[in-house]
């Protein structure tokens, strides 16, 4: 009997183990994939399309990589978000980001910020409120969502709980931010005729400073420990118009300061980061033909230096003409992710991803499967 | 001489004669005689002020008049012009939403807007919003294709692709009486609230007024349907009140040498929400639109001989509106545009028949246009404006020949910006018309008209966004039609049937374009637009109390983008045009009650140039049934109408998330005396 009880006992505590274990591994492999109706393969890129602005038709597309998804149809959906949520993702979405294993999306004319897991399930949503205004960008650390309002200022939102637990000031309609030694840095475009940078402690939440920047600035990114960004400039002043430039700390006596350098000879549009370069696109219109102008170089962070040779080697011509709407570096092989944004009579239309290795060979182009392609975000 | 003289006058009494006669007189046609019937003919209504031909015309031309705008049940201007073949409106819903007529797709601002034969004009915007003239007063409604028959009118109508002409009358005339007094009460769904009363006195033999006050207000607050994948929702639209006021004074007078002069003062002002598009997970509207719009015309008209008639027209507008948004996004929370527009126009014609069957007119107009705005360093532009357009018509046999030539030539001034070039542009219109049979009413018909449209202030000044170098758009139009009229079969009156095919091409089309930033207005985009409009009008009387008045159309539109080659969207259907699309009205009239009943169905359309599945919506059908009774009381008539729109509570978009009211009622009460 005591035997019987011990075998049963060693077995019983044998298949509780092999539970766990079989419970552990589910978690490590699919857990953040509850609730999907397709297997998505491991490597994965999620295009967030704006949608036309009041048209109700944002919406993120989802691209494999690798081409390898199980069911091969599945290696693009143009709306994942539709498919996962039966419905629609809402009005003009601005920004997509991947904390902790969760993706966070923000969407300007619905006003909403979306918690959804790795597949695109969403699992909470937080509406801002008419005191709020509408969200632009994200940045997340530690646990904390932070959102740009157009109320001019900063909210800070409990990841797990999907609560704003308070706000900072920043000025009028905050755009791009980014969070370096625990201080969150927003551009402030003023409705276009702003020109700060705000400063924001994270630990106390509190704005610090102000930094004079170029007027309407709109992107803001991190490399070699250096923000960098881009101003639209005045209206219809060609100097301070796609300034790209340095934000730097300095010591005026004793007191550390932060100014900003125009970067010369260079205007970009748009930019993204990948091992401390910067990949500069400015992409204009001709007006008298009806395409794009695009000018495509680098900045080496590191030595503060400008390259003005393309980083892509065979562009094709179709690209050159569009307008290049994004920039997206898939951080696993440096892969170059180039969205346009494209136009028909009266109307933009569906845009186009143009995909190019890390040495500037063309791959491939996509439908983006929507309207105006903002960013590409890669999970692993 | 004299007994030209005399059979001058003659012609002249027998005008006036016909004019006195009752607006609802029974006339016969003579070439409907030929079954040996007589016929109870809609199309001839002898009255003072002139019904469009419908059959017999080169240029295709539709008409509403009184009896069926009222006894319909229509809504309004919009709700009427939609139901005519060819004409697209575009609809933002409710009372206070933005309604706009384009004739075959060539776009609003090819299609002139005439009231009272003095055309309406929105040099900011290019635009009319035909929702704010009211449907009571309209005594016939009248769209015409290219341009219409009549010679006799301003060059800025013969300059158009397209007419919508919206005509009131005295309101006394043919009656006996001196005055008329009309008090109305309209309410229904959504808080409407319609009182309006109307005064006409003759305070000479020659010389009568009237005049018009009309409030309408309504919370607009109408429930509709969301869907939103597989989420459907009851929503209710926010921020769609109405208040408006519209005044209006007329003086009819004819002078001794039976010239006849009408002056017309308005004035109109409003307050509404704009409930904005539908966006999801978010309700909040506060943009709000104040309208006020004076204007004062004048039209002289003078038959000098049989062979010389002229007309002169001038009138003054000033419209300003005001536009706020409350948000945080702007600088101290609110956004407020303000624009104000003047003008001044002067028209004349001169019509000429110098032998029979020829007739020749030339009409000149000159308008100033000015626009003011609170925006920072407005160019504050003044148009200077003439037009002139020659015409000529030769009838010969059973072949009618009509040319017109219109000349452009504007120039403007700015305070400060670039100013554009002048424009000089001659634009022709050529059609034909042929009548085999002098014994049938059987007609073919050949069109073609050659038009364009001047940038607006926006699109030049916009700030940021305008663009001084734009050409203009430019519109081509073929027609080929047949047009018959008859009586065919012993259970009706009449028959009329028009079929028109058309080909329209529209070039250099004046739009925004973007760059990563700023987007400007520019001239790109070519559409080709192939078409059928098919109308039939029948009158059938049942039995001897009873009659039946039930028309048809069918509009098939085929207009794709041929812009680039490379596009994802070439040769896809534009935006908002329904490949078919139709109407059905049946007016019964009893002793008892007149009943109306109208349907219309549209197709399915693309809310935006490529024409994928989630840019579709769907096609739709509208019921709309109405029944009304005059009550002839001793010294009063008493009129009762109650109308049910949107039947079966269809729930559809004219424009995608602006979506139209459900089912809802209207109750009318008048009294006349």
């Amino acid at each position: 009997m005591k035997l019987r009880s011990l075998v049963f006992g060693v077995l019983s505590m044998l298949a509780l183990s092999v539970a766990f274990t079989a419970c552990s591994d589910n978690d490590d492999e699919s857990s953040n994939d509850d609730g999907s109706v397709v297997e998505l393969p491991k490597k994965r890129a999620f295009i967030l399309n704006e949608g036309k602005y009041q048209g109700n038709n944002a919406g993120i597309a989802f691209y494999a990589p690798d081409q390898n998804a199980k069911d091969s149809k599945y290696n693009f959906i143009t709306d994942i978000y539709k498919l996962q949520n039966q419905k629609g993702l809402g009005d003009s979405a601005y920004d997509i980001i991947e904390h902790d294993n969760y993706i966070y999306v923000v969407v300007y004319g619905s006003k909403l910020l979306l918690k959804l897991n790795e597949a695109g399930v969403e699992q909470q949503r937080l509406s801002f409120s008419e005191a709020d205004g509408q969200p632009r960008y994200l940045e997340a650390k530690d646990g904390k969502i932070y959102v740009s309002l157009y109320s001019g200022k900063v909210a800070r939102v409990d990841a797990k709980t999907m609560l704003i637990e308070a706000y900072a000031d920043a000025n009028a309609n905050p755009e791009q931010m980014v969070i370096e030694n625990n201080k969150l840095y927003v551009v402030n475009s003023g409705w276009g005729s702003g020109n700060t940078m705000t400063e924001i402690d994270l630990t106390t939440f509190k704005k610090i400073q102000d930094v004079t920047i170029v007027v309407n600035p709109s992107y803001l990114l991190e490399a070699n420990d250096e923000l960098y960004a881009i101003s639209y400039g005045a209206w219809g002043d060609p100097v301070t118009s796609y300034s790209f430039q340095r934000i730097y700390k300095t010591m005026e006596g004793d007191k550390e300061v932060m100014k900003y350098e125009v970067i010369k000879d260079v205007k970009a549009s748009i930019f993204a980061e990948h091992n401390d370069i910067i990949y500069l696109i400015n992409s204009e219109t001709n007006w008298d033909d009806h395409t794009a102008v695009n000018t495509l170089c680098t900045y080496n962070a590191k030595t503060h230096t400008l390259n003005k040779t393309s980083f892509l080697k065979d562009m094709p011509e179709a690209l050159k003409k569009s307008i290049i709407y994004s920039i997206s570096i898939d951080e696993d092989g440096g892969d170059f992710y180039l969205a346009t944004s494209n136009y028909a009579s009266g109307s933009t239309i569906n845009g186009d991803v143009y995909r190019f290795s890390s040495n500037g060979t063309f791959i491939g182009k996509f439908d983006c499967g929507g309207i105006s392609p903002r960013k590409i975000l890669f999970i692993n | 001489m004299r007994s030209n003289s005399l059979v001058c006058k003659f012609r002249f009494c027998l005008f006036c004669l016909l004019s006195l006669l009752p607006l609802g007189l029974w006339a016969q046609q003579k070439q409907d005689t030929i079954t040996g019937k007589v016929h109870r003919i809609q199309e001839v209504t002898v009255k003072g002020k002139r019904s469009p031909q419908r059959i017999a015309v080169a240029l295709p031309v539709q008409v509403m008049d009184k009896k069926e705008l009222e006894g319909l049940g229509l809504q309004s201007v919009a709700d009427a012009v939609r139901r005519f073949a060819g004409a697209n409106v575009k609809d933002y819903g409710g009372i206070g939403g933005l309604k706009t007529v384009s004739v075959r797709n060539l776009g609003a601002a090819h299609t002139a807007v005439a009231y009272d034969g003095v055309a309406v004009s929105n040099c900011q915007a290019g635009q009319i919003d035909i929702g704010r003239f009211a449907l009571d007063d309209v005594e016939q409604l009248s769209l015409s294709i290219g341009q219409d028959n009549s010679m006799m009118q301003s060059a800025r109508l013969f300059a158009s692709a397209g007419v919508l002409s919206i005509n009131g009358s005295n309101p006394l005339e043919g009656m006996e009486k001196s005055y008329l007094f009309r008090g109305q009460l309209k309410g229904g769904s959504f808080g409407l609230i319609n009182p309006s009363v109307k005064w006409a006195q003759r305070i000479a033999p020659r010389t009568a007024y009237s005049v018009d006050g009309n409030f309408l207000r309504a919370d607009g607050s109408y429930p509709f349907t969301l869907v939103n994948g597989k989420y459907v929702t009851e929503e209710k639209r926010r921020n769609s009140d109405i208040q408006s006021w519209h005044t209006e004074a007329n003086l009819y007078h004819t002078l001794k040498d039976s010239s006849r002069l009408t002056v017309k003062a308005y004035y109109f002002d409003s307050e509404r929400g704009l409930p904005g598009s539908v966006v999801l997970y978010n309700d909040q509207a506060n943009e709000r639109l104040w309208d006020e719009n004076f204007f004062l015309q004048a039209r002289y008209e003078k038959l000098l001989s049989r062979r010389w008639e002229w007309q002169l027209q001038a009138k003054y507008n000033y419209s300003r509106n005001k536009y706020e948004d409350t948000d945080v996004k702007y600088e101290g929370g609110r956004q407020t545009d303000v624009n104000k527009q003047q003008e001044g126009y002067l028209s004349g014609t001169v019509l000429w028949k110098p032998f029979s069957g020829f007739t020749a007119s030339w009409a000149n107009d000159v308008a100033l246009n000015t626009l003011d705005n609170n925006l920072p360093d407005g160019p504050q532009p003044v148009r200077y404006t003439w037009l002139s357009a020659l015409n000529l018509r030769y009838q010969w046999a059973g072949l009618t020949a009509t040319g017109t030539l219109v000349n452009t030539f504007v120039t403007e001034q700015v305070k400060q910006g670039d100013r554009p070039a002048d424009r000089k542009r001659l634009s022709p219109t050529v059609s034909l018309m042929y009548r085999p049979w002098e014994s049938q009413s059987l007609f073919f018909r050949l069109m073609y008209k050659d038009t364009f449209r001047v940038p607006t202030f926006n699109d030049l000044y916009y700030l940021r966004m305008g663009n001084t170098a734009l050409r203009p758009e430019k519109a081509r139009e073929y027609n080929v039609g047949i047009t018959w009229s008859g009586s065919p079969f012993e259970f009706t009156d009449y028959v009329m049937l028009t079929v028109d095919g058309y080909y329209n091409e529209v070039n250099d089309k004046i739009v925004a374009f973007p760059s990563t930033y700023v987007w400007k207005m520019l001239n790109f985009g070519k559409v080709r637009i192939t078409g059928a409009d098919i109308t039939l009008r029948t009158g059938i009387p049942v039995g001897k109390r009873v009659h039946l008045l039930a028309t048809a159309n069918y509009t098939y539109q085929r207009a794709i983008d041929i812009t680039n080659p490379e596009a994802k969207n070439y040769k896809e259907q534009v935006p908002y045009t329904p490949e078919h699309s139709g109407n059905v009205s049946l007016l019964a009239e009893t002793p008892y009650v007149n009943v109306g009943y109208t349907l219309t169905g549209v197709s399915e359309r693309y809310s935006l140039p490529q024409n994928l599945p989630e840019n579709r919506i769907d096609g739709y059908m509208e019921h709309t049934v109405s029944v009304s009774r005059t009550f002839r009381l001793p010294t009063c008539q008493l009129r009762l109408q109650a109308e049910l729109v949107n039947l079966t509570d269809e729930q559809y978009d004219i424009i995608k998330y602006y979506p139209m009211p459900g089912r809802s009622f209207r109750l009318t009460g008048r009294i006349e005396f």
